[in-house]
């Protein structure tokens, strides 16, 4: 678990190096450990597959996300400290990119045992939401929290902690060949504009607006 | 003038940067009307889920802009803040989601009185301001 800490600073600290020279020529770094094959090919830390049901009960995999740049996170529905803001948040870009089928949303409950297809159906009416672009995701609570560490994000229950469930408000970029490019404080406004802006460079090469 | 100690150059020079910091003092202490303790304490316990402007979130939170609570009754937000709604209750909105309006029942009456005056002022309440008087009444008579 420290070990995964660590990393998680270790990547905050990349970004924090990238957002040093704003007027660089724009690249994205690729976050988390980076591998070296036998003939020097440098292999990115890349997100494994994974089987989740949606708010419409489909059974959503990486195959769903082929080909497709992804912003994640993880939150839970009772959560009453930050998660509102991320939501509210999270329906900006679902709004700009609504028509835009090259970016998809894809927000994990944290608390499976209360959150179930039902309940992620309820929230996500109440926010009026289209299910292709955002699917809102339950399912095993090991396989959920395994992801989160593969996402190099670390949540965990807490009685102490508000509603029961400690997380970051983190939401994370991930481009079309499954490899992690930012992460992103989900409960700021300027935070979440720098991401609308990043994707658009992944998506079409080159700065929004 | 010339031969005098301090010239009337040296005094306009000299006395500009009092002047502005004087104007400043007064203009913030004069920005009256403003209830700080009250926009802090809604910053502090509110504005996670009512957001910043009350704006709310969609049909998950509501807004507070047409609230008919502020609007026309906000003696009976006293006791929606101190104790919040029930996970069960079966009024809640989305009977579903079991994210509801939260109990506070740390905020003194002095704070809640700061809390609801800054929610009439900021969402136009057709009543007066509510005095700490109704509020402590309120906070006894809580169910
Ligand atoms: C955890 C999120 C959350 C927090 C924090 C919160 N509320 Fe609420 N509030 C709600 C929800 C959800 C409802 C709707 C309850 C229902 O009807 O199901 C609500 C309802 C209300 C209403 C009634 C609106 C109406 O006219 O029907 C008012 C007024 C209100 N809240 C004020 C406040 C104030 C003041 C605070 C800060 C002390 C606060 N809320 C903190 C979630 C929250």
């Amino acid at each position: 678990m420290k070990s995964k800490n660590e990393f998680f600073v270790l990547s905050l600290s990349l970004l924090l190096l990238a957002a040093c020279s704003p007027d660089k020529p724009k690249n994205l770094p690729y976050l988390g450990i980076k591998d070296v094959t036998a003939n020097g090919d440098t292999l990115f830390h890349t997100i494994p597959p994974f089987a989740f049901l949606d708010q419409d009960s489909a059974l959503i995999t990486e195959a769903d996300f082929e080909g497709k740049v992804y912003i994640t996170d993880f939150f839970f529905t009772s959560c009453p400290s930050i998660c509102p803001k991320m939501k509210s948040q999270m329906i900006r870009i679902h709004d700009e990119f609504l028509d835009d089928d090259r970016l998809v949303l894809l927000s994990h409950t944290i608390d499976p045992e209360n959150d179930s297809v039902a309940v992620l159906k309820a929230y996500a009416d109440a926010l009026d939401i289209k299910t292709s672009k955002w699917h809102m995701v339950t399912g095993d609570k090991r396989a959920i929290y395994d992801m989160a560490n593969k996402y190099l994000v670390s949540v965990a229950e807490d009685n102490q902690a508000p509603g029961g469930f400690v997380h970051g408000g983190h939401f994370i970029l991930i481009d079309t060949q499954k490899r992690i490019r930012g992460y992103y404080d989900g409960t700021k406004e300027d935070e979440v504009n720098q991401l609308m802006e990043d994707v658009t460079f992944l998506l079409d090469g080159k700065k929004g607006n | 003038m010339e031969k005098k100690g301090i010239s009337l150059k040296t005094i306009i020079l000299f006395s500009w940067p009092v002047l502005l910091i004087l104007g400043l003092l007064i203009w913030r202490f004069s920005s009256k009307g403003e209830n700080r303790a009250g926009k802090k304490l809604y910053q502090m316990y509110c504005s996670n889920c009512h957001m910043e402007k009350g704006e709310g979130l969609r049909n998950l939170i509501p807004s507070l802009e047409n609230s008919s609570l502020i609007d026309q009754s906000p003696e009976k937000l006293v006791c929606l803040i101190r104790n919040g709604l029930d996970p069960e209750n079966p009024t809640a909105q989305n009977p579903n989601i079991k994210l509801v309006m939260p109990a506070h029942p740390t905020l003194t009456a002095n704070e809640i009185t700061s809390l609801i005056q800054y929610l009439q002022q900021s969402w136009d309440s057709q009543k007066p301001l509510i005095s700490f008087q109704t509020v402590e009444n309120e906070i006894n008579n809580c169910p």
